[in-house]
């Protein structure tokens, strides 16, 4: 397919650039401080230097943080990815008794604010032994990324042939076998999209972990957060830095693997569940 | 003559009973015979095939493959293998992965898998050499059917069902596949159910033709029998272009029956003993039967006024009205245009071309 040539005006193209600057602005002016060896944040920086990466990486604090978020984000990664990629294939592929009503059931954490899903679990798990864990910070955020997962899956999905299942199966492969050679290459994909799109959320969290970690299970987003309201220390600079260039590279590899399309797609699914 | 698939009483219906898809289907389809489900869409002659491969379960009635009951043997049990409408080659494997995939699935031993495929590919006139590493999307249209064909026949099933799969090919290649995949068939006797809703595809293919409709097999015979002896008003309507009208037995000769129509004239038809006097009959007239000229040739005559000509080609269709009103299809061979619009002409034709439909 060729692509078209746009060919905008110069007010429009002019219009663009700064809507453009505007939106990448703060994350310029954040890279750029988190560089300025000043004990407090302030724009524009005084020199430069690598002093708060530094002091980031050697924190035992950050550290811990940072590895928190590695541990949950992991954790709701093994929990989403199976959830999500088998219930969107099961609502593809069969009909069942509340079939529509469980569709709304799986969509609706996505479209409840994070801070009631917070509150409500908190509320709900406070006299349990899961209370601070990071498995009850996993299984809210697994609540959240199960749901986008879905919508993601059943955009693929909407495209898969499932002849293709069937030729399998015909052919003599058990179900089993039909879904190992057949089912999971066919959406590799949107499975790897899955799989960083379920890392991401989680590690970038901050509304439901706010209200369920404790200092032990601190992750990176809530420290950050914490820092920037108590003491405005500029190592939260550099941890900005750390989370944005994570959602900025996972964005990278989801573009690559499945196109802005089907981003496009899950849009609008979710304007529509709304 | 050995049965390679029959189907007793399938019954089977879609939302909660609401659509019956097949209404009580019994067939016989025999070892190496090409055997085609032939109706219009929605007549449920897909689901009928789903039901033998097992993609389907029958809410009852029984389906046999060799003799022995499959009814509650599911799909990748069954030694019957599909070649689907949009062929369904995995994407993600290449020509060989893909025919070798059945029999992998059966783990059948390395070297025998690669000895199989090549010779199979051979066989539709693949060179394995040329074509084994190339990807479905690489294909052509003609060559993708092929693969599909190879990867059924590779397994050597009882049966190959075939779910239109020259549909989607225009015109001219669809043509040349039907040759060429009767010839693969008949070469290799190779047993076949059949499915199309297109009846010139049906009529070269076949050995036997099951007409469907709504659910219910409507009649069963060669493509020469059903086209020239059809036992309903569908079947005659369905199959080629047909002249149907009605009317009551009016005298029963020695040789012949005189039917008096509904619109007042009375034609002739070859005598058969199942209708008697004063009996309701349907007259089946193909249209291509009927021979139009400036004078009265054969049993039936009628003066006739021309009262449209259209052109298709290969044809030239004639709307012909006989003197009471009845307007009669006229199809002949494009000679060269013979006759015009406002002609006055004879419409004629033999005996046994009226076709008689008891109602």
């Amino acid at each position: 397919m060729g692509k078209m040539k746009f060919e905008g005006s110069k007010l429009l193209n002019v219009a663009c650039f700064f809507i453009c600057l505007f939106l990448l602005f703060p994350v310029i002016i954040i890279l750029i401080s988190s560089f300025d060896p000043a004990k407090y944040i302030r724009f524009p920086p005084s020199g430069f230097s690598m002093l708060w990466y530094q002091y980031f990486l050697s924190n035992a604090n950050w550290q811990k943080a940072f590895a928190n978020s590695l541990y949950i984000a992991t954790l709701t990664t093994l929990i989403s990815v199976p959830c999500g990629v088998l219930a969107a294939l099961a609502y593809r592929k069969y009909n069942f008794k509340f079939k529509n009503l469980l569709n709304t059931i799986v969509v609706l954490p996505y479209v409840t604010p994070s801070l009631l899903i917070g509150i409500t679990i908190l509320m709900t798990f406070s006299r349990t032994f899961l209370r601070g864990t990071y498995y009850l910070v996993a299984a809210a955020h697994s609540l959240w990324s199960t749901s986008f997962i879905y919508l993601l899956m059943q955009a693929a999905l909407s495209n898969y042939d499932l002849t293709f299942e069937e030729a399998a199966m015909d052919l003599g492969a058990s179900p089993l076998r039909t879904f190992i050679e057949v089912t999971l290459p066919s959406l590799k994909s949107a499975i790897i999209s899955s799989v960083i799109f379920g890392f991401i959320t989680s590690f970038g969290e901050v509304t439901m972990a706010i209200f369920l970690t404790t200092s032990e299970t601190i992750t990176l987003p809530v420290a950050l957060w914490k820092s920037l309201k108590f003491e405005l220390h500029p190592v939260a600079l550099v941890a900005s830095m750390i989370c944005i260039i994570f959602a900025v590279g996972t964005m990278a590899i989801i573009v690559k693997f499945v196109g802005i399309e089907t981003l496009s797609k899950i849009g609008a699914k979710t304007e529509m569940s709304k | 003559m050995s049965v390679a698939v029959e189907t007793r009483n399938i019954v089977k219906t879609f939302d909660k009973g609401r659509v019956v898809a097949v209404d009580n289907v019994s067939i016989c389809v025999r070892k190496k015979e090409i055997f085609t489900l032939l109706g219009p869409s929605g007549s449920g002659k897909s689901t009928l095939l789903r039901i033998i491969d097992g993609l389907e379960r029958p809410d009852s009635g029984d389906v046999f493959i060799e003799g022995e009951c499959v009814t509650d043997v599911p799909t990748h049990k069954r030694n019957v293998c599909m070649v689907f409408q949009r062929l369904a080659l995995f994407p993600h494997k290449n020509v060989f992965e893909n025919v070798a995939f059945g029999l992998k699935m059966r783990k059948t031993d390395k070297t025998e898998i690669k000895k199989r495929v090549e010779e199979t590919l051979a066989m539709v006139e693949l060179d394995p050499k040329i074509y084994a590493a190339r990807y479905p999307q690489q294909l052509s249209g003609g060559e993708m059917q092929r693969v599909a064909l190879a990867r059924a026949m590779v397994l050597r099933p009882a049966v190959i069902l075939f779910d239109e799969p020259l549909a989607s090919l225009d015109k001219r290649l669809r043509d040349k596949m039907r040759v060429e995949l009767k010839q693969l068939l008949k070469k290799f006797n190779i047993t076949a159910i059949y499915v199309t809703h297109d009846q010139e595809e049906a009529f070269t293919l076949s050995d036997r033709i099951a007409i469907m409709n709504k659910g219910k097999i409507i009649q069963v015979g060669r493509p020469m029998e059903v086209y020239e002896r059809p036992r309903s008003a569908f079947v005659a309507n369905f199959l080629g272009d047909t002249n149907i009208l009605k009317g009551v037995v009016e005298k029963v000769g020695t040789k012949s029956i005189s039917i008096k129509l509904k619109e007042g004239i009375s034609i002739l038809a070859a005598k058969e003993e199942m209708f008697s006097s004063t009996r309701d009959v349907i007259v089946c007239l193909r249209a291509e039967k009927i021979v139009l000229s400036n004078e009265p040739l054969y049993e039936n005559r009628f003066e006739a006024l021309i009262k449209e000509v259209l052109f298709s080609g290969e044809n030239i269709e004639y709307l012909a009205e006989l003197q009471e009103g009845l307007i009669l299809r006229v199809k002949e061979k494009n000679r060269g245009q013979t006759f015009n619009k406002g002609d006055k002409v004879f419409v004629n034709w033999r005996l046994q071309d009226s076709v008689l439909i008891s109602e």
